[in-house]
């Protein structure tokens, strides 16, 4: 190895040393839906997310498990509608016109979870995320990986899209 | 038999489905019609009641005509609430056991290309208490027929009959 290239080595090795002590250097940033179940505003990492569809028509399933809704077609994909508010011990109330199928993936599992209705997509770091609240009772926090507070203090959980595939399948 | 032939014979696969759309519950299922499937029509106060071990089966309506076929109400076995009175009933032979399945209503039997069955997805069948749909049938853009599968209802009622008599 030349002396140049011993040099260039070492300054390298500083910059990178720098970079990782610089208070302000760029920070992953992390895209998470927000949607309402309940009162509650929850969120998913968007990356998980396949795609946002109205509920139109759900065909039931007989035989299931009361928070399994059906199946829906969504451009001739067959996919199974899961309204997760009861492992999440919310309230159950009639879906209206804003209520959405969010279409997620993970690990080759894809699912339509029911939102009552989808609010934004947010922008963060992790720095910004707060761990979750662990409430007595409830049980959000057992399927949250996070709180996020959104600039007017509204609490959005960072719901653990593993966890709660898991929960289902017991 | 020559090479030819066999790869003409290997060429033709069937590529439908012969299904019975019926109507339970207010809601279209499909019934494979490739089995021994009749349809009758029947009246409620034509069914008399079943003795013995048939009359331990959950669902039974009861029992029609002289060969005293078992009636059993298919919204009550796939857990779905009676929507209207069961007028027509489906019998059908699985396993040497003969059975009427009353339902709503029945369309004809219709030919159902093998590419517009699904398979149910994974997380769905999985959570299936009981595997009564084995595929889901995209008749329309947003119609969708399930499939039944009427080994679940079979499995039960033997398990059911097996079982002895309480005192």
């Amino acid at each position: 190895m030349s002396n140049n290239e011993d040099i260039l080595d070492i300054l390298h090795q500083r910059d990178q040393a720098q970079t990782n002590l610089t208070p302000g250097r760029k920070e992953e940033k992390l895209r998470l839906l927000v949607f309402r179940l309940a009162d509650e505003w929850y969120g998913l990492d968007a990356t998980q997310i396949q795609e946002i569809s109205r509920v139109n028509q759900i065909t039931r399933l007989p035989l299931t498990p009361a928070y399994v809704l059906g199946l829906v077609n969504l451009r001739g994909a067959i996919t199974g509608v899961i309204d997760i508010r009861s492992t999440l011990n919310l309230p159950q109330a009639q879906l209206e016109d804003s209520a959405r199928i969010i279409v997620t993936y993970h690990d080759a599992l894809e699912v339509g979870l029911i939102a009552e209705a989808v609010i934004e997509v947010v922008e963060t770091t992790p720095s910004a995320l707060q761990p979750p609240l662990l409430t007595p009772g409830g049980e959000s926090g057992k399927f949250s990986t996070a709180l996020l507070y959104l600039k007017d203090d509204v609490p959005v959980t960072v719901l653990d899209l593993p966890a709660l595939l898991e929960k289902l399948k017991v | 038999m020559s090479l030819q032939s066999q790869k003409s014979e290997r060429a033709a696969p069937r590529t439908y489905l012969e299904i019975l759309v019926i109507r339970v519950a207010g809601q279209w299922f499909g019934l494979r019609s490739d089995r021994q499937i009749h349809l009758l029509h029947f009246e409620a106060s034509q069914l008399r009641q079943p003795d013995g071990n048939l009359a331990q089966i959950s669902g039974l309506l009861g029992e029609l005509g002289e060969n005293r076929l078992p009636v059993l109400d298919l919204a009550y076995l796939l857990e779905l609430p009676t929507h209207s009175p069961a007028k027509q009933l489906v019998q059908l032979t699985l396993n040497g056991q003969t059975f009427g399945f009353a339902i709503e209503q029945a369309q004809e039997i219709q030919r159902v290309a093998l590419a517009e069955l699904h398979q149910l997805p994974p997380l769905i069948k999985h959570l299936h208490t009981r595997a009564a749909v084995w595929a889901v049938w995209q008749r329309s853009a947003e119609d969708l027929i399930p499939l039944l599968d009427f080994n679940f209802v079979f499995d039960n009622i033997t398990r059911q009959t097996l079982q002895p008599e309480q005192s």
